[in-house]
């Protein structure tokens, strides 16, 4: 998922990075304005899981692998502010240090991985959670979201690449669906450990799910003490 | 207990599951697409630069890796709560 330099063409290194510096702005600042000494033993040690999760290539279909994203889990738990931060911290180290995604594509993969692949989990679950009240509907929205966070991501890594004529010549068809199938296969895996991560918590601290959320004011937070059994 | 399934994780990640090629890459080299290189990572590809293969090596980097990320998002989480309560 991590796209290299050379990959994208200028024009949509520029847009993503636009649209990523927005999003770090307002992350940057809603983290801050939500986030407390109970949220730090939760956002380093799932920044450290998810960074080493992503090392962990799932072996796929012919020859490829593709690795958990990890957003959806503290995205549910501590806001989608609080892992674009994280996914920042990681996405630069991997960059930086071991070559894994470029420095002129770190805009497009902070929006794939750090803004579609936390935003929608996060919208869909409140969307379940909204219309089941339940939770046993949180742990299928916990499931549901995370799979069309990953599916979206995927989408849009196609998307870009397949805009960025003339360095891609395929098409936007073939870059969407060449991404497609093998992170639909990928987000299953991401929504089984998502719902099972939640259910860890909600069965051993729940008080952890209860933690302000670092989210835009237009999604707001949520409340698992709040839904009915 | 979140830091140790991390250092399991990248050891596990490190040992078994890091051989193969990853999807945008395959798909990459499939349809011709070549990367650039504008920068020299210390580590490329997550291996030693003369170490390639060196499995000890290669887990003592996912390791620490792990471990500095781990340290960097701690610092980070600090730094943004202090900056509230001073504001």
């Amino acid at each position: 998922m991590h796209i290299p330099d050379g990959f994208l063409s200028l024009q949509v290194c520029i847009l993503t990075y636009i649209v990523a510096i927005i999003f770090w702005l307002f992350g940057f600042r809603g983290v801050r304005r939500f986030t407390d000494e109970r949220h730090i033993p939760l956002l380093s040690p799932f920044t450290a899981m998810f960074f080493a999760a992503q090392m962990m290539n799932f072996p796929i279909m012919g020859g490829t692998t593709a690795h958990l994203l990890g957003g959806p889990i503290l995205a549910l738990v501590l806001g989608p502010y609080a892992w674009l931060v994280s996914m920042t911290v990681i996405l630069l180290m991997q960059a930086l240090i071991f070559g894994d995604g470029g420095l002129t594509t770190l805009g497009a993969n902070v929006l794939n991985i750090g803004i579609i692949g936390v935003f929608i989990p996060y919208i869909v679950f409140k969307i379940v959670i909204k219309i089941s009240k339940s939770r046993r509907g949180m742990f299928a929205g916990a499931f549901l979201g995370a799979f069309l966070g990953d599916l979206l991501a995927a989408v849009f890594a196609g998307f870009e690449l397949g805009i960025s004529v003339p360095v891609f010549q395929y098409g936007i068809l073939v870059a969407v669906t060449s991404m497609v199938i093998p992170y639909s296969i990928i987000g299953i895996g991401e929504g089984v450990v998502t719902s099972f991560i939640i259910a860890v918590l909600a069965k051993s601290r729940s008080d952890l799910l209860e933690l302000p959320k670092a989210a835009p004011s237009i999604l707001g937070g949520w409340s698992y003490n709040k839904l009915g059994v | 207990m979140g830091i140790v399934t991390a250092v399991l994780l990248a050891v596990v990640g490190v040992l078994w599951l890091s051989g193969s090629m990853e999807t945008l890459d395959r798909v990459a080299e499939l349809l011709g697409v070549k990367g650039l290189t504008l920068w020299n990572p210390l580590f490329p590809d997550y291996t030693l630069p003369g170490h390639e293969g060196n499995v000890e090596a290669t887990l003592v980097l996912g390791v620490t890796s792990t471990l500095i990320v781990f340290g960097a998002a701690y610092l980070l989480g600090r730094l943004l709560i202090a900056k509230r309560r001073k504001g």
